[in-house]
């Protein structure tokens, strides 16, 4: 067991303790002690007139009590020269007090003298006022000497009688009683009172420490940290790094007007659904959770994250805001989806090497023609992108496809400076991957001519039951054309990836090219239109499985490509078994274009006229009314027609016609 | 006892809005455009919530907010929330204009609607 009473201080420390105060003066010590030190010096001032007055009322030698009183005076005075420590001047005090004591007592010789002793007392007394102990033992200890010496020396200058030592003592007596009591009241002062203000003065500096260590933070952290009233309003305090991100920072504004004049659209945004936060209809984390968390700034993108500050009963008082940077983690998330685009690609060279490269060809040829301020009008960039933007997307390059997706956007709303930025990001998109993609295709082999083997069978036939050259040529010259049945097989492929991703779930897709070639060159451009039409098929014919169902079908949808020749024609047929074309909705918008829309064959016209789509929503996929006329321009061009058919609730067919001279034609070098 | 109806021409979302409403237990119409919730809300006074989407065909979800509003269903307590896509804040402006008293941004979190329709069902 410790014993607790060894760890205390002994007596004698504990006084000492008490007496002498500790060393460090507080500002406030050293100002108070300051005027106390001028209101002593003009009290013992005022001493000398009075004392003359009473040596010469008493007749005790006013000048030699001008002597002494000046003496005296000259202790203080000279001191406080000397001194600097308002502390030490004011000890001075404890002195001068006592020595005015002795003279007081010695002019006022004759029936008073011992009155006269009552100034001891009471200055003494006034002495706590210092708060310092030290001040009023200095006194104790002056007037202690002054009794013995004088009683001994000189004894008509203390007392009026023949007054004994135990006189003395009693004397004494009081004195140090009264001494224990003020400088008791003394060091409680200085704890209590004189103490208090250091006390003060130590939380002071341990707070400013603190909101240094805290400034220091909001000065050095990568993080934009802030808190907003309820009004919007931003606070005092802030993270140094938003005003390098957005600004000079005004503490009351309203964070959405602060943050709007970089990105205007988050400062409407951020208004709007402020109101929603404040207007208390939509339950606090929903309405926190429309707040705008993205924003751009130049180059630089920001993500901001809200953290309610609620009182007990759940309203919000403050909301804190923390903004980061995430270029950095954009950029990354960009070079991932990158990687996964160009293994998309590598696995579409591997498989289908002659397909991709006719993309890649084309959309560089598109791209080159969508250029915003080109020769191109509006409506061909538009065609143009959204061809591109359906191929790209095709061929699982989603990037370039949601590019096209906002630069059609920007041509759509005829917004130039925002055309020539969407076209630019496009642009410099495609780049970064054709870089890639050029030394992955090396040398383009396009060139190439692939025969199946009943073709081959055939051909070799030909050769030996001696056909003639011109047949045998014209044999080999139609193999340089390209059969149908690979380039359909290459759209069905896209069409059930298409299904997946747009949650129409698996559908069937039969193909049948029937032998049929077709000039690659020639076709490209209706090729490349004919995605458009494949792609409404999927998004817009073949209805989500569960409508399927309740319609009665099956719950797969169904699809048929085919080409076949037909008479003098080569006909390519787009069957799907969705919900057929709303005619009733063809005829309201061609109407409301001022298009004919009286017959069944104005509104198969209609329906192909640049701009019409019944859709009402714009998806990423389709629906700007772009598609079928840019398929009708591409058959029209090689001298096609087309003929559709479309019952509601059972399908559409789409026939493009070729006339077989126009499809075959070739040329033999015969 | 609330009653719920949702107008949305998309069969997925109206799904959601099912599935996401399915512990309140509150009965909820379904209508596939505008016209089809002007109808509807017309002939059932019971309804009390709306739960909107903005982009439909036939009738969007403004006009049908608009059009509700001058039939004085709003002032007769009809509480509508838009369902929106972010960056449209005119549409919202003009759906607050005629009446609507909330919105959500689209896609949302199923308990984000479940814990608004709670709090404004009776």
């Amino acid at each position: 067991m410790t014993d607790l009473t060894s760890n205390q201080p002994s007596l004698l420390r504990r006084i000492f303790g008490a007496i002498v105060l500790p060393k460090t003066v507080s500002a406030f010590e050293n100002s108070y002690l300051e005027r106390m030190n001028k209101i002593a010096m003009g009290f013992f001032y005022a001493h000398l007139p009075i004392f003359l007055l009473i040596a010469w009322l008493n007749d005790t030698d006013p000048l030699l009590t001008a002597i002494l009183t000046t003496a005296v005076l000259l202790v203080p005075a000279l001191g406080s020269r000397a001194f600097t420590s308002q502390r030490t001047k004011s000890l001075l005090f404890g002195f001068t007090s006592m020595c005015m004591g002795g003279i007081l007592v010695h002019i006022g010789q004759g029936p008073v003298q011992i009155e006269m002793h009552f100034y001891f007392f009471s200055v003494l007394a006034m002495l706590a006022l210092f708060a310092n102990p030290m001040t009023i033992l200095v006194a104790a200890v002056t007037v202690a000497l002054h009794h013995l010496v004088l009683w001994y020396l000189v004894p008509a200058s203390v007392f009026n009688y023949a007054a004994p030592l135990w006189v003395v003592l009693v004397h004494a007596g009081f004195v140090v009683l009264e001494t224990f009591a003020a400088c008791f009241i003394a060091r409680n002062f200085f704890d209590n009172v004189i103490g208090l203000e250091k006390k003060v003065e130590e939380r002071t500096v341990e707070i400013r420490r603190r909101n240094r260590d805290m400034r220091l933070v909001l000065d050095n952290v990568q993080q934009g940290l802030v808190t907003i009233d309820r009004t919007g309003a931003l606070s005092a305090e802030h993270s140094q790094v938003l005003e390098r991100w957005f600004g000079t920072y005004t503490a009351g504004e309203k964070l959405g007007d602060y943050v709007g004049r970089k990105s205007a659209d988050f400062g409407t945004w951020f208004a709007l659904s402020w109101e929603s936060v404040t207007d208390g209809f939509l339950p606090l984390e929903v309405a926190l959770e429309q707040l705008p968390r993205k924003v751009a700034v130049g180059n630089q993108h920001y993500r901001f994250d809200y953290q309610p500050i609620v009182d007990a009963s759940g309203t919000l008082e403050q909301l804190m805001v923390v903004v980061s940077d995430v270029t950095k983690d954009m950029a990354q998330a960009a070079a991932e989806a990158m990687q996964r685009e160009i293994l998309a690609v590598f696995e579409r060279i591997l498989n289908d090497r002659t397909g991709f490269v006719e993309f890649y060809e084309e959309a560089g040829r598109l791209l080159l023609a969508s250029a915003p301020g080109g020769e191109a009008n509006l409506a061909t960039t538009k065609r143009h992108v959204h061809t591109l933007k359906g191929n790209a997307s095709l061929f699982g390059i989603e990037s370039v496809a949601q590019l096209c997706h906002a630069y059609e956007d920007t041509i759509g709303e005829g917004d130039t400076p925002a055309m020539a930025t969407a076209y630019e990001a496009l642009r410099s998109r495609w780049q970064a991957l054709a870089d890639t993609v050029d030394r992955m295709l090396g040398q383009r082999a396009q060139d190439q001519v692939t025969m199946t083997g009943s073709e081959y069978e055939s051909l070799l036939r030909k050769v030996v039951d001696g056909a003639n050259h011109a047949e045998i040529a014209r044999s080999l010259a139609e193999l340089t054309l390209e059969p149908t049945e690979i380039r359909l097989g290459r759209f069905a492929e896209q069409a059930r990836a298409l299904a997946r991703r747009l949650e129409k779930g698996a559908i069937e897709v039969d193909v049948a090219g029937n032998g049929v070639r077709l000039e690659r060159d020639k076709f490209a451009p209706f090729w490349s239109a004919f995605a458009h039409v494949l792609r409404n098929a999927v998004d817009h014919g073949i209805e989500p499985p569960e409508q399927r169902t309740e319609c009665g079908k099956s719950e797969v949808g169904h699809l048929r490509l085919r080409t076949l020749e037909h008479g003098e024609d080569i006909v390519v047929e787009l069957s799907d078994d969705g919900r057929g074309i709303d005619w009733q909705a063809v005829r309201a918008r061609a109407e409301a274009m001022g298009l004919p829309h009286t017959t069944d064959a104005d509104l198969v016209d209609a329906l192909f006229a640049p701009g019409l789509s019944t859709s009402t929503q714009i998806t990423d996929t389709s629906g700007r009314g772009v598609g079928l006329s840019a398929v009708r321009e591409a058959c029209l061009a090689l001298g096609g027609s087309i003929q559709t058919k479309s019952e509601p609730g059972r399908g559409t067919v789409f026939q493009f016609r070729f006339p077989l001279a126009v499809a075959k034609e070739t040329t033999v070098g015969a | 006892m609330s009653k719920i109806i949702i107008v949305d021409d998309s069969n997925t979302m109206r799904q959601q809005v099912r599935q996401a409403l399915a512990p309140t237990g509150i009965t909820l119409v379904e209508a596939v455009d505008g016209q089809d919730g002007l109808t509807k809300v017309k002939a059932d006074p019971a309804i009390d919530i709306m739960i909107l989407d903005v982009n439909m065909p036939r009738m969007n979800g403004i006009e049908l907010a608009e059009a509700l509003h001058k039939e004085g269903r709003i002032a007769k307590g009809l509480k509508i929330i838009m369902l929106t896509t972010e960056g449209h804040a005119e549409l919202i402006q003009r759906a607050k204009a005629a009446g609507a008293k909330g919105w959500i941004v689209k896609p949302f979190k199923p308990e984000m609607l479940l814990a608004t329709v709670k709090k404004v069902a009776v």
